[in-house]
């Protein structure tokens, strides 16, 4: 797919004008002609190809790495509100029972801690991410998402490739689960009482993707799917952790189900602007403290 | 007599004489051919010539640049790659296994492989030095990068840290330079090694190659003998042969014949062997060869392609040597004479290739006048030679259209590209090198048309040149949920236009302006635009270093294309070509243009100008003249697509369609569709065919009156209707609401046809009826009916030959004192517009502008406020005062003389028809609210309904043909020139006020339940809504409500201004006004009669003995013989009222578009329009409207004087400026007397014909054509469609007859426009053009599914999809719609793919967004196939060159979001990307899923399928006839059968077969002891696929089937599955149940059966126990099942036990009746 937007390059004026790289040949006789641009050494690795990658690869392997852990607290900003009641309108019998409310919006009552906020690492696309070794022990774990009680469990669930998904159904009624993946063919399947499916994704999403039932339209989970395993969700009282990243400043990504990427938030009582939901942190050795993000209740509306 | 000398004639004179005639005739012979050479066309030919030689020297140039600098370097770069490569030795070495086999095989020692060896050896060792080489090279241009960088980073730094240090900074760029230059030397060291060790290998190759050549030639010539020894057996053989026969004759003893025998047998031994020889010699030397060609494979590929790239440039150097001429042609090295010579003139008399063209077009022959038909022929294309020349790339494109201007941006590279050698320098040469470096392009010498043009010659193919962008789209940026509303709106707003015009610059555009300043017209035009370019590259660059931001785009501005005569046809995939519809050589130029075709001169050719500017343009420039002595000038460009009329007499197939993106002919398409939504065919029939019954045009006419008729029998007082049975009165209710029911009509003609036979009894009868003359007429030989009824209504029901199709346009007023009040009446016959100002009701009353008397009451206004202004008695004013005082007596006086008739009896005309109305108005049953509803009874009831019904409103498909001003956004979902169907509803509440109107909600709660009963021809559809029940927001259910009763509480209660009719209608007259109307009765009776007549029926009425004409105005005067003499005066005052409010009604042409109760048998009072095209001018009534026109423009000089000092807001200048030009295109067309002038007039203000004339005309003379509410652009497309009305078909073979499957896509889309389907339905997916670059989209992400589910592709179609335009770029369409995302928007991401939100209020850059488009229809991207139902497909903006908006689904789109929204309050969970799902869904691939049978049902009585929905579909008032239509449209679309679909799943024989297979496989299930299984197994394949149909895990979940309703809300529940088997089509099932997303990429129906060929039961998870077997027999069963669910059903419920074995006797089952 189109997934590499190589678009813009020939025609802005500013990585260069000659179309580098969709021509290999060409350029190799030109090289000697054309001055090349600054960032034109990105796109080297499309000129020379292999020469290229051997070289980054390389550079990988030999870098000592120092690794740090994130953390980091998000508060609700403001009064919870109550959750709302889901209104069951099928299979009631089943799903009535669960007293079912609104999780799109979870606060814990004590510190207003936010659930379900998911932090992960968003690296830039030619950005490498060295993966601590002991990540390597889950690497073929398998993540399960259940329906349950009539309603997914986990409501937010994060994957890392190449984990595979178990999508099983512990309920005496039917469910199917509806996933709308952008860059992984979407899936929509039922799932019999009892019954499990098995997934796995040939891609990384660039956002978590929803997971829906047809059958029980208040149903909604999440699910993230990424090359790496630097991702957390926040806990019920709002926490979470993410351990061993490698040293250096790193983007990563804040998310909600509510208001999608977070962009206006208050750490420590400073207002902060974070531009399409992401921040830069720079993560050195050992504990790294995002500190407490309260996120306004006017952005969760 | 002796001779003399004297001859008769003076020889000295007769000598003088000769030599001044010599003189004189050679001078002559010399003007003549000097004249000859000066034609005009002549001159254009040489022109034409020239130009087309230039472009295809340049396009030759550009193909060479593009070859040398893409394609071609590439393949010869890699073919000496390949050439400086080592050979396989893999192959060498069997290559030498084969030949050393050979050997052995013949017992011949092998041959040496030494010399080849040593050849092998030494190539391998070049060819790893070239590697090495190579390797060095890359290696090089690595460091070469990594220093530039290294020396740029260091240069930088050094910036940073100097400051303003110039010394440092000097020196810092100087060591950057000097490290580059060393890197560069190191490069071109290395590439210098490189090439040479390559150079080194090739030779090597070539003597591997010879080498192996020597082995293979002796395996050639052992071949080639063996094949020369056994020809020579075989001719000896039949020596043999022949001797044997020889000897047999001659009778030769035994043993000769025995010797000869086994001579034979010798020979035919030696045969065989040498065969066998031969075929293993060939076998092994096409071994070798093939061995030997798999060896060279890459180098011939390489060195074919290389061929083919070339092919392109040699078809433009060909097309240069043809064009080219000269006077010297080189034939080999012999000098010849050249075709230049035969061009020079004098010799251009004689065989000149310059040459008249004469295109004869048989079968179009035209009208000549009194000399008939004369056959046409077009000389046109010898001044158009271009016409037909189209783009190298595209055909349907002309190479140099009209020209347009662009304005273009050019982008430059962030830094200077570095000088050359050469480059340096003022010189011309040392410039263009630059501005080519720069730029990437090269002007030429001199322009095609004016030598100082600064032309673009070529465009190098990776240069800023190529990719320059369209200014405006440049930078533009908007805001996220802008750009995605945008998306959503049926507009072309995100369409890039022209792709052309987005790729960049081309050969032979001109320079007219750069960065706004304009290029001189003189010869230094080209270096100043050079100058210009180059100093504005350097500023930029300059101001780039300095701020470190990208540079701003240089603004061009540029001329594209060329002016007639050297332009192409813009339409050439319709015209010229000869794959096109109308080849040139077949149809020549002026059957559609007109024109006069044999003339070669501009002037003569009867060119006509579009408009005033070019007119003068012409005139002083090209010598034109107004020839109005041909009589078929050609038409104005305004006004060409007239002529497609001729031959397009459906019209309906010139809009767009499948076959064309882009419509044929829209102007006139608008133009016949507003003729038809106007009604104007009412009062003006287009007769479309002839007496004899042959089409001779568009055929518009009404359709006949059946239904009105019978409702006129029904409804009318004493028509005899009560006397019919109850079955006779069924038959004329059927007839009202059917009337293209024929049977039906026939049998209530037939009716009263006997009737009438009652009325007038036989001869026999009347002889009886004599004889008994006296007697009392029996009862049943009374007749039942009226005379009324016989002469007017029979008539109206019988069959018509041709009779016409279109219904009134306007409401039924045969029931209007049920929905109207008097005042509403009067005032929107007064003038409609006051209600409201959109109306398409035109005005008819109150035109007096073109009056004197209006103009001079205004004027007498004017000088009455001017005398107010004066009273103040200040010095200086009072000889002004004096003056309007003098004014004003004169005005009055003139006034005084002044007749106002139409003031006088306008009033009463319109009070009158109001009365005529409401009095004869026929009793409506108006339809009651159903019982159960919860009354509505608080105020919070009422606020609750009204938000109820503004949301039934918008979501039941009101907005689809009605506009409301609470719902505004709605106009940016229609098409700019939508008509939209219904009026506006914003005001309903004025209309239907209770104060004046208390029964305005009971008719409008009717009329939304069903239109049909009170209108019965109306489009508009019964909205079929029931009661609902009510829920509170906890879902409980807490009432019932009735989403009418809410609708007509919205409408009548909806917010509105003030409004009040202007003039309440009266019901008493004051004598005046009674006076008034006999004065009208008086006028409108002496049309019929003397004066004295005429006087005396008005006081009497016409006695029934005159009864001679009932179908004329007059019946309302006549009194009964009862009455005569004797009747009171009231009620002969009434009947004049009726009588001049029917002479109003039908002189005022209100029934042409209203069904008026009395007036069924009126005839259009306009004059047909069939030949209005052709009508002579002469009969056009021109009257005085240029003096009135002249009047009018010294009046509005006069008041826009006045005004111009008042501050004054103008609108938009260029509209302005159209408007003011098309209005003096049109004043000039008056002047001159054209059909067009007096179209557009007419239309404009249609009274002011008769300026001037009125007070000599009666008041019945006057004209009565009502005006309208048109723009400018809408008059024009009428007069478009008026103008093709010529009534002049060609031939039959020229007259357009569609195909069936066309024909019935037309009939479709007709009916589909007249229903206004379209509105919700989508009927025609996006289509999108893209250009990309190759390998940019790859494979499509895709997962596993039924192998008969993806659409498969061939490989001719997957190449196509590969292959690379000029640009370096792919081409594909893609069909399908945006995807939709959680908020019902379209989903675009920005160019880090974050979709873009709603609420943000950041502006995103519009070229760096990607559009995410979801397929409906499987494509060849990028030589892959791309599938229906996966990975969202993301399209960048710069690739799509086209956006072809979607047809239909307007207000599917404008509810996505709403419904989305809706749906959110009700449950926060909801998906919006399922919102398709709940509105009108798409009726693409209807054909290919529906059955013919019960779509044709349906439509004709539709009923519930999908509970999901938010809206149900209507029933519509279709005819039978209309929906088969339908249906057939929908079946020729997808071509699948119709009307019969036979389904092979349906037959009894299969699904005994399936049966018995799927008993066999339980049987052998049983028999592996696998799994226990009851038996027995037979008739168990449909029950066990039941079984998983209800199954609580499956189908059940959301599916109704029969009478099993799953439980909960209506938007999880799903269509009923009983009804699938006669609903639907069996392939169709199986694709939606193996993968629905391949059908609807949105549904939220899930996969059931799980498809995995590599899992046990091809991972099916249905389990065993449901049904035993794989993915693929599951899936199977459940279609099977599905599509024969009646046979099944009926299966289980068997009527045998049902049937009784004893009969009953009659007494003894009434009797245990009357006992139970």
């Amino acid at each position: 797919m189109a997934a590499t937007p190589r678009w813009w390059r020939p025609v802005d004026g500013e990585r260069g004008v000659r179309g580098i790289g969709t021509r290999t040949s060409v350029f190799q006789l030109r090289y000697v002609e054309v001055p090349m641009s600054t960032s034109v050494c990105y796109r080297l690795s499309q000129v020379v190809g292999l020469c290229v990658v051997l070289i980054c690869l390389r550079s990988d392997t030999v870098v000592a790495e120092e690794w740090g852990n994130l953390k980091g607290t998000f508060i609700y900003g403001g009064d919870p509100p109550q959750p709302a009641r889901l209104v069951i309108t099928k299979d009631e019998q089943e799903c009535c029972q669960h007293h079912l409310v609104d999780e799109s919006l979870v606060i814990q009552t004590g510190n207003h801690g936010l659930q379900n906020v998911i932090v992960f690492l968003y690296p830039a696309r030619d950005q490498r991410v060295t993966i601590h070794p002991s990540y390597q022990a889950d690497e073929n774990r398998e993540q399960k998402l259940d329906n349950a009680a009539c309603r997914f469990a986990p409501r937010v669930l994060l994957l890392r490739r190449p984990q595979t998904l178990l999508i099983g159904n512990s309920d005496p009624i039917g469910h199917n689960a509806m996933m709308d993946t952008r860059k992984n063919p979407p899936i929509n399947v039922t799932i019999p009482s009892g019954g499990t499916v098995r997934y796995s994704f040939g891609h990384e999403e660039r956002e978590p993707v929803s997971v829906s039932c047809s059958i029980h339209p208040w149903m909604r989970g999440w699910i993230l799917i990424r090359d790496n395993p630097y991702m957390a969700v926040t806990d019920e009282h709002g926490q979470f952790e993410i351990q061993d990243l490698p040293v250096g400043k790193w983007e990563f990504a804040v998310w909600q189900e509510r208001a999608t990427f977070l962009t206006d938030v208050v750490i420590n009582d400073t207002p902060v602007q974070w531009k399409r939901g992401r921040v830069e942190i720079e993560i050195k050795s050992g504990e790294n403290d995002l500190g407490v993000v309260t996120v306004p209740a006017a952005a969760l509306k | 007599m002796p001779a003399t000398e004297q001859t008769r004639y003076n020889m000295k004179r007769l000598h003088r004489i000769f030599a001044v005639c010599s003189v004189l005739l050679v001078a002559v012979t010399i003007w003549m051919l000097a004249g000859d050479h000066a034609r005009p066309w002549k001159a254009i030919q040489r022109r034409s010539d020239r130009i087309e030689l230039r472009l295809a020297q340049w396009r030759y140039e550009q193909a060479m640049a593009d070859e040398v600098a893409g394609e071609q370097e590439r393949l010869e770069l890699a073919l000496s790659e390949t050439l400086s490569q080592s050979l396989s030795e893999n192959l060498i070495r069997v290559y030498c296994e084969a030949v050393r086999e050979d050997a052995a095989r013949r017992q011949t020692s092998p041959p040496s492989f030494e010399s080849l060896e040593r050849a092998v050896a030494a190539l391998e060792t070049a060819a790893a030095q070239a590697v090495a080489t190579h390797k060095a090279w890359q290696a090089a241009v690595m460091q070469a990068d990594k220093a530039r960088l290294e020396a740029e980073d260091a240069w930088s730094r050094v910036r940073q840290e100097a400051g303003s240090e110039s010394e440092l900074l000097q020196q810092a760029a100087r060591d950057r330079d000097a490290d580059c230059r060393q890197a560069r030397s190191e490069l071109e060291a290395a590439v210098s090694a490189k090439r040479a060790a390559e150079a080194a290998v090739v030779p090597l190759r070539s003597r591997v190659f010879a080498e192996l050549d020597d082995l293979s030639s002796p395996a050639q010539f052992r071949e080639d003998e063996i094949l020369r020894q056994r020809k020579e057996l075989l001719a000896a053989l039949d020596v043999a042969k022949a001797r044997l026969g020889f000897a047999v004759r001659d009778g030769l003893p035994a043993t000769e014949i025995k010797q000869l025998q086994d001579q034979i047998d010798a020979l035919q031994q030696r045969i065989t062997d040498l065969s066998r020889e031969a075929e293993a010699a060939g076998a092994h030397g096409q071994e070798l060869a093939s061995i030997r060609g798999q060896l060279g494979q890459r180098e011939e590929i390489l060195r074919q392609r290389i061929a083919q790239c070339r092919s392109e440039a040699d078809r433009f150097s060909r097309l240069v040597a043809d064009k080219q001429s000269n006077y010297v042609d080189f034939w080999g090295v012999v000098p010849l004479p050249g075709k230049k010579w035969l061009e020079l003139p004098f010799l251009d008399a004689f065989n000149s290739p310059r040459k008249i063209d004469n295109v004869w077009s048989a079968g179009l022959d035209r009208s000549s006048g009194s000399f008939g038909r004369v056959t046409r022929f077009d000389r046109c294309t010898t001044c158009h030679q271009m016409i037909q020349s189209s783009h190298p790339d595209e055909p349907g494109t002309p190479a140099q259209a009209a020209p347009t201007m662009l304005e273009l941006a050019l982008l430059l590279p962030l830094e200077r590209p570095a000088d050359r050698a050469g480059d340096a320098g003022d010189d011309p040469p040392g410039l263009e090198s630059q501005l080519r470096r720069y730029f990437g392009m090269q002007l030429a010498d001199s322009g095609l048309l004016e030598p100082q043009d600064v032309t673009v010659r070529t465009v190098d193919p990776e240069g800023p040149a190529r990719h320059a962008r369209r200014w405006d789209q440049v930078g533009r940026s908007e805001r996220g949920g802008d750009i995605r509303r945008q998306m959503l709106h049926a507009g072309n707003a995100a369409s890039t236009g022209d792709d052309r015009v987005a790729t960049g610059l081309q050969g032979a555009d001109v320079i007219v302006a750069v960065d706004g300043q304009n290029v001189p017209s003189d010869t230094s035009a080209r270096r100043w635009v050079i100058d210009r370019l180059l100093a504005a590259a350097d500023a930029r660059w300059r101001s780039a270093a300095d701020d470190d931001q990208p540079s701003t785009p240089i603004r061009l501005l540029v001329r594209r294309g060329l002016p007639h005569p050297y332009a192409g046809h813009p339409r050439l995939d319709l015209f010229l070509g000869p794959d096109s519809p109308h080849p040139l050589n077949r149809f020549g130029c002026s059957v559609c243009h007109e024109g006069q075709g044999s003339a070669t001169e501009f002037a003569w050719a009867s060119h006509t100008p579009n408009d005033l500017e070019t007119r003068a343009r012409w005139r002083s420039t090209l010598g034109w003249f107004d020839n109005r002595h041909w009589e078929f000038p050609m038409y104005p460009r305004r006004f060409v697509e007239s002529s497609c009329l001729k031959c397009h007499h459906d019209v309906t197939e010139l809009d767009v369609s499948d076959r064309y993106d882009d419509p044929p002919a829209p102007q006139v398409t608008h133009g016949h569709r507003l003729i038809r939504t106007l009604g104007c065919f009412g009062c003006h029939e287009i007769a479309g065919v002839d007496g004899a019954g042959r089409r001779i045009g568009p055929d518009l006419r009404l359709e006949p009156n059946y239904s009105a008729a019978a409702l006129e029998f029904r409804g009318a007082a004493g028509t005899g209707f009560d006397q019919l049975t109850d079955e006779e009165k069924r038959l004329v209710d059927s007839l009202v609401r059917h009337p293209e029911d024929d049977p039906t009509r026939l049998q209530v003609c037939e009716l009263l046809r006997a009737d009438a036979r009652r009325a007038v009894p036989l001869t026999s009868d009347i002889l009886l009826a004599d004889a008994n003359a006296g007697e009392d007429e029996p009862e049943e030989m009374k007749p039942r009916f009226s005379d009324y009824v016989h002469q007017t209504l029979t008539p109206l029901l019988q069959t018509q030959a041709f009779p016409g199709t279109l219904r009134k346009v306007g409401p039924s007023l045969r029931f209007v004192g049920s929905k109207l009040d008097r005042a509403f009446l009067a005032d929107w016959i007064t003038q409609p517009t006051h209600f409201r100002p959109g109306t398409r009701m035109p005005r008819s009353f109150g035109l007096w502008n073109h009056l004197p008397a209006e103009r001079l009451r205004a004027r007498r206004q004017e000088l009455l406020e001017s005398l107010q202004e004066h009273s103040d008695p200040a010095p200086g004013t009072v000889s002004d005062r004096r003056q309007v005082e003098a004014d004003l007596a004169a005005v009055d006086a003139e006034l005084d003389r002044l007749d106002e008739v139409e003031k006088r009896f306008e009033p009463v005309a319109i009070d009158s028809m109001v009365q005529y109305l409401l009095d004869r108005s026929q009793p409506f049953d108006v339809i009651p609210p159903p019982a159960g509803v919860t009354p509505v009874l608080t105020e919070q009831d009422q606020q609750a309904q009204l938000a109820r019904g503004k949301v039934a409103f918008e979501q039941h498909g009101c907005l689809a043909c009605h506009e409301h001003a609470d719902f505004p956004a709605m106009a940016d979902f229609r098409e700019a020139d939508e008509i939209v169907k219904g009026p506006d509803l914003s005001d309903l509440a004025a209309k239907f006020a209770a104060d004046r109107n208390p029964q305005g909600a009971a008719w409008l709660y009717s009329w939304i339940t069903d239109p049909a009963a009170y209108s019965a021809r109306t489009t508009m559809p019964s909205a079929l809504l029931t009661p609902e029940p009510l829920r509170d927001e906890a879902g409980n259910v807490t009432g019932v409500v009735d989403p009418v009763a809410d609708l007509v509480a919205y409408l009548i209660n909806s917010a509105t201004p003030n409004w009040q009719p202007a003039e309440p209608g009266l019901e008493r007259w004051d004598a005046e006004q009674q006076r008034a109307l006999d004065e009208l009765a008086l006028v409108y009776l002496q049309e019929k009669y003397s004066l004295a007549d005429a006087q005396r029926i008005l006081e009497q009425g016409i006695p029934s003995s005159a009864q001679a004409d009932w179908q004329g105005a007059e019946r309302e005067l006549f009194v009964s013989p009862a009455e005569q003499g004797q009747i009171a005066p009231e009620q002969m005052a009434r009947k004049r009222l009726h009588y001049v409010a029917h002479k109003a009604l039908t002189t005022s042409g209100c029934f042409a578009c209203h069904d008026i109760p009395g007036m069924e048998s009126a005839k259009p009072i306009g004059p047909g329009l069939n030949d209005w095209g052709r009508k002579s001018t002469s009969q056009l009534a021109f009257g005085h409207v240029a003096q009135y026109l002249s009047q009018q423009q010294r009046e509005t000089i006069d008041s826009s004087d006045r005004e111009s000092d008042a501050p004054s807001v103008r609108s938009d200048a260029s509209e302005e400026v159209d408007r003011a030009s098309s209005a003096a295109y049109y004043r000039q067309q008056l002047d001159r007397q054209t059909r067009s002038g007096f179209a557009f007039q007419k239309l404009t203000e249609p009274r002011s014909f008769d300026f001037s004339e009125a007070r000599n005309k009666k008041y019945t003379e006057r004209l009565r054509m009502p005006q309208f509410s048109l723009t400018v652009d809408q008059r024009e497309a009428i007069i478009t469609f008026l103008l093709g009305l010529v009534a002049d078909p060609p031939s039959s073979t020229y007259v357009y007859m569609p195909d069936a499957t066309v024909k019935a896509l037309l009939q479709g889309d007709e009916v589909m426009t007249r229903y206004n389907c379209r509105s919700c339905h989508l009927v025609q997916h996006e289509k999108w053009d893209l250009a990309f670059p190759p390998d940019d989209f790859g494979a499509q992400t895709s997962q596993t599914t039924f192998p008969f589910v993806p659409q498969s592709f061939d490989h001719r179609t997957l190449a196509r999809s590969k292959a690379i335009d000029r640009q370096g770029l792919r081409r594909a369409q893609i069909e399908g719609m945006p995807v939709i995302g959680q908020d019902g928007l379209p989903v675009i991401l920005d160019d880090e793919e974050f979709p873009l939100e709603e609420e943000e209020d950041e502006r995103f850059a519009l070229d760096r967004l990607i559009y995410s488009f979801s397929l409906r229809k499987a494509a060849a991207v990028d030589g892959e196939p791309y599938q229906v139902g996966e990975v969202a497909f993301d399209v960048p903006r710069p690739y799509l060159t086209r956006r072809q908006r979607a047809r239909g689904g307007t207000l599917a789109k404008y509810l996505l979001p709403r419904v989305v929204a809706r749906e959110k309050e009700v449950n926060p969970n909801a998906k919006g990307s399922e919102a398709w799902a709940w509105l009108p869904p798409t009726l693409v691939g209807e054909g290919e899923k529906t059955q013919p049978e019960w779509l044709y049902t349906y439509l004709l009585e539709p009923h519930l399928i999908r509970p999901a929905t938010v809206m149900r579909m209507p029933r519509y008032n279709l005819s039978r006839a209309e929906a088969q239509q339908l249906v057939d449209y929908f079946a020729a679309r997808d071509q699948v059968s119709h009307p019969y679909h036979f389904d092979p799943l349906r037959q009894p024989a299969y699904l005994a077969q399936q049966d018995r297979q799927y008993a066999e496989r339980l049987q052998k299930l049983a028999d592996e002891g696998t799994v226990q299984l009851d038996g027995p197994f037979s008739n168990r394949h449909l029950a066990d696929a039941m079984r998983m149909v209800v199954s609580g895990n499956y189908c059940v979940k959301c599916h109704l089937i029969g009478d099993f309703n799953p439980a909960g809300i209506e938007r999880v529940k799903a269509p009923d599955l009983a009804q699938v088997y006669q609903r639907l089509r069996a392939p169709y099932v199986r694709t939606w149940l193996a993968k629905p997303t391949a059908i609807q990429p949105y549904t939220s129906m899930p996969v059931n059966i799980p498809y995995d060929p590599s899992a046990p039961l091809q991972g099916t998870t249905v389990p065993q126990e449901l049904y035993h077997g794989t993915s693929i027999e599951q899936l199977d069963a459940l279609v099977d099942l599905l599509m024969n669910y009646d046979r099944f059903s009926h299966g289980r419920a068997p009527v045998t036990p049902l049937v009784e074995q004893n009969a009953t006797s009659a007494e003894q089952g009434s009797g245990s009746a009357a006992s139970e």
